[in-house]
């Protein structure tokens, strides 16, 4: 076993596992503070594959941005639910049978393709390449200049429209 | 040497995680937290086809990488308007359990 593979397998059983916590935990903090840390581990597979500047990404949106987010949200909320309560409905028997059946038919079909076990080589271009690349994509108009300037106004949008919705309007 | 399977599997178990908790779960921030796990599967997928691709073909490929970039964008936007609908609600209704958000019912 190669080095890399030691340390995909590492860091892949880290995010399955935190992942599990996040949806089986009843602590809702937890699961949330979990979900950091599967998001990390997620990172640095980024990383692994070469692509650097979304490992750097993910830690600065995910981590910084979405994940406070989402320990705000839990703790103006906190004393809503409590602990005790069971936080998962009766169907997930059901989930668990219908998860598995959908990973089996996905593992199925993509298997039968050509080149699923191909492997992975470590690229030959330093990490500023691809960035640079990137960078030039985004903003040249024979590439992803339109894409990009819409992504933009729809990120305005929805921070507009959720200020607009949380705001409070006084009571009526 | 790491395989590309090895990341298809790892993404198709995280999105199916993010399902599982999609399903099951009451909390409606738990749900979102569930559809962020199944946001970053995907992200996986298009960052390890992009590594495929680019070494296939000698040249880096921009387009995986600005798919990634721009789910990232959207995932941004989903959980900013997501938290602000939830935490309306939570003036409204006093409840955060997504089976008693019920105020379009008829």
């Amino acid at each position: 076993m190669s080095v890399q593979q030691v340390i995909f397998i590492s860091f892949a059983l880290l995010t399955v596992f935190s992942a599990i916590m996040v949806v089986s935990l009843r602590n809702l903090f937890h699961a949330a503070l979990w979900l950091v840390l599967a998001l990390l581990g997620i990172a640095s597979l980024f990383a692994l594959l070469g692509a650097s500047f979304f490992a750097a990404v993910q830690i600065l949106v995910y981590i910084g941005a979405i994940a406070i987010l989402l320990i705000f949200a839990v703790m103006l909320t906190r004393n809503i639910m409590s602990d005790e309560v069971t936080q998962t409905n009766r169907a997930w028997g059901l989930a668990v049978l219908l998860v598995s059946v959908i990973f089996f038919i996905i593992i199925g079909q993509i298997s039968s393709w050509s080149g699923f076990s191909q492997p992975l080589s470590e690229f030959t271009y330093t990490g500023q390449e691809t960035i640079l690349a990137l960078g030039k994509g985004f903003v040249s108009p024979s590439g992803f200049a339109l894409p990009f300037e819409t992504a933009s106004v729809l990120l305005l949008a929805a921070l507009l429209g959720g200020v607009y919705i949380a705001m409070d309007k006084g009571k009526e | 040497m790491v395989s590309l399977s090895w990341y298809l599997i790892l993404a198709a178990v995280i999105f199916l995680i993010g399902v599982y908790g999609v399903i099951v779960r009451k909390n409606s921030i738990a749900i979102l937290m569930s559809v962020e796990l199944m946001l970053n599967a995907v992200n996986i997928n298009i960052l390890a086809f992009w590594h495929y691709n680019t070494q296939l073909n000698g040249v880096i490929d921009v387009s995986g990488m600005v798919f990634a970039a721009i789910v990232i964008i959207a995932a941004a936007a989903e959980a900013a308007v997501g938290f602000a609908l939830i935490i309306s609600v939570f003036r409204r209704k006093n409840s955060v359990v997504a089976a008693e958000m019920n105020i379009l019912k008829g």
